[in-house]
């Protein structure tokens, strides 16, 4: 006790300091302004007001008065209240699921609040770990703070990007009923992983003159020397010189010699099919085009000749045109391709 | 080559560096923590035969000197195939960070020191005990100059066999360009524009990519930070693959005290005069990027602005400075100065009842669309950022809900407050109840700094996760989420709530930021990357 005496004590006589400091400077600069505009001395007293009216830009007093005592305690208790809500008692209840609505139980998830100590002179961060119960369902109590961040891991298990892991009291009532009860839990996601392999995982790409003429890029396995096959890609467009956000025509080919290319938007698909591959795909952006874009981001299984691929390509229109690939080959050939990372 | 003090300070929020700032990471001969790594190449001995150390077989290291005096730290690589694990993965790194010999050998303790004077020889048994460890290695640079690293295999004394390559060590500062504004004042009112200084410039390269990237840092930097952040920013665009021209600028910015002694710090209130200096400080960018643009004809010019560093990089393109492609890293920055026409994007807690008046239009002194000149700008966000957000009072936002416009009682009886009566804005002092001050503010630097109440997010905090759920348009080209599992960014890689996670660019290790470089490259300059996560 006599310690938080002594130690409030000083923190007390340093911010004493400070404020005589501080007011000093803020009173000597004051008195800078003036003197470089008016080529007076510095005589004038600190309370004295500093009168110019030959300059509306410089300082200049008005009969003004202002109840400061009553200014000083609402700033005080306008920055105590700010700061109390980071020690807000946060309890949060969540349910995880599995793809076909299960509860998932054994789920991790670890937490980081953001709150700040109980004399409100320091950030603090309470951290932990809870796991969901048979029902899926986890809880974390007995920790403060204006929120958390907090992320699900289970060892066969994917957490969905779309789900978004966090909890902040000024979301609400927004975001609707605050989650504190069970009937109140906020569900979150979690895919069923199949059967993650080792795989060759590479990023590569090249700029592509905006000829029309073919371009290729060698897709490459677990030897960098082997190529397992190739894109080649045909660009033509008018960009400008310079960016300027303005549309212009651009397009282009992409092409898998003996072999071909499908689109995927599930995240979670990881078998390449056996079929259904079309040879080339072609991005074609008139600058009259609904939507128009100077960026392409797509997903692809890829047909090779010695296997299978998935692919994402990332297309950036310029001059010349930005081609960057991330692929992961299976070595044995399987149409399996889900990562184990 | 790691320079004293080049990583140091880095981690002063993490409690992972036992290193001492004032002691070069090379001096210690060990592998200090995992981020120490990024100094680190491979160096691996390919096509030799086993070397049995009972038929009298050695194998030696030197170095011979051609200018300067140069040396390397070699280590064992933790890799027995030599790979880039050390730089991608925190296992790997770890392993390699090892001091400790149980059950492999201490990966982390240099074998030997290598220079003009000291050679080292394999010990007669080391290919017995280190295999399969015992032809990957890792060095670091441990003296600037050129030389010829020379292997040597003898037997009983008698040379069988030579090679050698040639290694050029240079301190990191002397690879990448360096520059400083001057002439800015700390504080309102002035008509200072800011000048550029020029402190290190690299002669013509034509075997260097023609790019550029100039980083700007943010708030709180000193000038061992501007190094520290811009070192690390340098060494791991290398390692991703970037070939071209590196820059950093170093702006005044303040530092936090919690009790300011000088000009140079401010307290946790002053916020508003760190975006003050930055703002004066886009005249000295504009002028640097405009030195670039005329020594480096023909170059891409890629602008990397990090936290308060943007107010100063958006000022700099505002007044005219041709940048290609700009990332925008955790901006501290009004969303509405680059979508001003976003209606979604209004924030509720900066727009709401009550506040006191506050410029919003560009021509008023306000942040709405005052950053929309032409440029490609990818906008790097953390929902979740400590500074802009997650931190004690609001940290960004809190400031600009309870001090735009700015002001302050002090017990002492001083009182400052700015104001805006829908057409001017206004300075008053008043010392105990009694006006003493008053200013016409016609300064935009000013007004904005000190005036102007953004009404959104930050744009580095402005995702879909918390009101109001918009993400910024207008100039801004794409959006890229820190904490986007698609991109790579997920378990330990994904960025937090924390404050070393704000600058998390520098101060995390290189192992977990490698999706950001990545992106960084790839979104932010359409440059290709070459590490993934």
């Amino acid at each position: 006790m006599k310690k938080q005496t002594i130690l409030m004590l000083l923190i007390s006589i340093v911010i004493l300091i400070w404020l005589l400091w501080k007011h000093s400077n803020v009173i000597a600069s004051r008195e800078q302004i003036s003197i470089s505009g008016t080529n007076t001395t510095v005589a004038a007293a600190k309370s004295e007001p500093l009168v110019d009216n030959n300059t509306t830009n410089l300082p200049t007093a008005t009969n003004k008065i202002r109840d400061w005592k009553a200014d000083l305690q609402r700033q005080q208790e306008r920055m105590k209240q700010t700061a109390l809500q980071w020690r807000t008692p946060i309890l949060y209840y969540g349910i995880v699921l599995d793809e076909s609505n299960r509860p998932i139980e054994g789920v991790e998830v670890s937490f980081n609040t953001s709150s700040i100590n109980e004399a409100l002179t320091k950030e603090q961060y309470d951290s932990g770990t809870v796991k969901t119960d048979n029902r899926g369902i986890f809880k974390i109590d007995g920790v403060r703070g204006i929120g958390m961040v907090f992320q699900l891991s289970h060892p066969d298990y994917y957490p969905y990007p779309q789900d978004i892991t966090d909890f902040d009291y000024r979301d609400y009532p927004q975001k609707g009923a605050l989650p504190n009860t069970e009937e109140n839990a906020l569900a979150f996601h979690m895919h069923s992983k199949r059967h993650p392999v080792s795989l060759v995982h590479r990023a590569d790409g090249m700029n592509v003159p905006l000829d029309g003429n073919p371009h290729a890029l060698d897709l490459r396995g677990a030897d960098y020397n082997q190529k397992i096959g190739q894109l080649v890609v045909e660009a033509t467009g008018t960009p400008p010189p310079r960016y300027n956000q303005q549309p212009f025509d651009w397009g282009a080919k992409i092409t898998v010699p003996d072999g071909g290319l499908i689109e995927y938007t599930n995240q979670f698909d990881f078998v390449a099919p056996q079929s259904g591959y079309q040879s080339s795909v072609e991005f074609s952006f008139p600058k009259e085009t609904v939507g128009w874009t100077d960026t392409v981001s797509k997903n692809y299984f890829v047909k090779l000749p010695s296997g299978y691929a998935r692919l994402n390509i990332y297309i950036g229109a310029k001059r010349p045109l930005f081609f960057s690939i991330e692929y992961d080959y299976n070595p044995d050939g399987s149409q399996n391709l889900e990562r184990a990372k | 080559m790691n320079r004293p003090g080049s990583s140091g300070g880095l981690d002063k929020d993490l409690p992972i560096l036992p290193n001492h700032p004032e002691q070069a990471n090379y001096a210690q001969g060990k592998i200090t923590c995992p981020r120490d790594l990024e100094n680190f190449f491979r160096l691996w001995i390919r096509g030799a035969p086993p070397l049995p150390s009972a038929q009298g077989y050695t194998v030696t290291f030197s170095l011979t000197p051609i200018s300067g005096a140069p040396a390397i730290n070699l280590y064992l690589s933790s890799d027995s195939a030599g790979g880039t694990g050390y730089l991608t993965d925190t296992n790997a790194a770890a392993e390699q960070a090892r001091t400790e010999m149980s059950p492999n050998p201490e990966f982390g303790v240099a074998l030997a020191t290598v220079n003009g004077q000291q050679s080292y020889t394999l010990p007669t048994d080391f290919f017995d005990y280190h295999y399969p460890y015992d032809s990957r290695f890792l060095f670091e640079g441990a003296g600037s100059g050129e030389g010829q690293l020379i292997l040597t295999i003898a037997q009983n004394g008698n040379t069988l066999a030579q090679t050698s390559v040639f290694l050029d060590l240079h301190d990191i500062k002397d690879l990448y360009e360096q520059a400083h504004t001057e002439n800015i004042d700390k504080s309102p009112p002035s008509t200072k524009i800011s000048t550029l200084v020029k402190d290190e410039i690299l002669p013509a390269n034509p075997t260097e990519d023609r790019q550029v990237i100039l980083y700007v840092h943010g708030l709180n930097n000193s000038q061992f930070d501007y190094y520290s952040t811009s070192e690390a920013m340098f060494r791991r665009l290398y390692w991703q693959g970037y070939q071209g021209r590196f820059a950093a600028f170093r702006w005044p910015s303040p530092l936090f005290k919690a009790i300011p002694t000088s000009e140079d710090e401010i307290s946790y209130l002053g916020f508003n005069q760190g975006e003050y200096i930055s703002w004066h400080s886009g005249a000295a960018l504009k002028a640097c990027i405009d030195d670039l643009r005329s020594r480096l004809p023909g170059y891409t010019i890629n602008l990397a602005a990090h936290s308060l560093g943007n107010v100063a990089a958006n000022e700099a393109i505002r007044e005219g400075a041709q940048v290609d492609n700009y990332a925008l890293m955790q901006a501290a920055i009004s969303a509405e100065a680059f979508d001003g026409n976003n209606s979604a994007l209004n924030y509720s807690y900066l727009t709401g009842d009550g506040l006191p008046g506050s410029p919003d239009a560009d021509a008023l002194g306000g942040y709405n669309n005052c950053a929309t000149n032409q440029c490609r700008r990818v906008n790097f966000y953390n929902d979740d950022d400590w500074a802009l957000f997650r931190g004690p009072l609001q940290m960004w936002e809190g400031n600009q809900h309870d001090y735009k416009p700015d002001r302050f009682t002090y017990p002492t009886g001083f009182q400052y407050f700015y104001s805006f009566d829908g057409t001017n804005c206004y300075y008053d002092e008043y010392f105990e109840g009694i006006n003493t001050t008053h200013r016409l503010v016609t300064e935009d630097f000013e007004k904005k700094a000190y005036v102007a109440r953004s009404r959104t997010k930050g744009i580095g905090a402005a995702g879909l996760k918390h009101a109001p759920f918009a993400l910024t348009g207008g100039v801004i080209s794409t959006n890229v989420s820190l904490q986007d599992i698609n991109l790579g960014f997920v378990g330990g890689l994904q960025f937090g709530n924390t404050r070393p996670d704000h600058s998390g660019e520098f101060q995390r290790p290189i192992q977990t930021v490698i999706p950001f470089y990545f992106q960084l490259l790839k979104t932010g300059f359409q440059l290709q990357p070459k590490l993934t996560p």
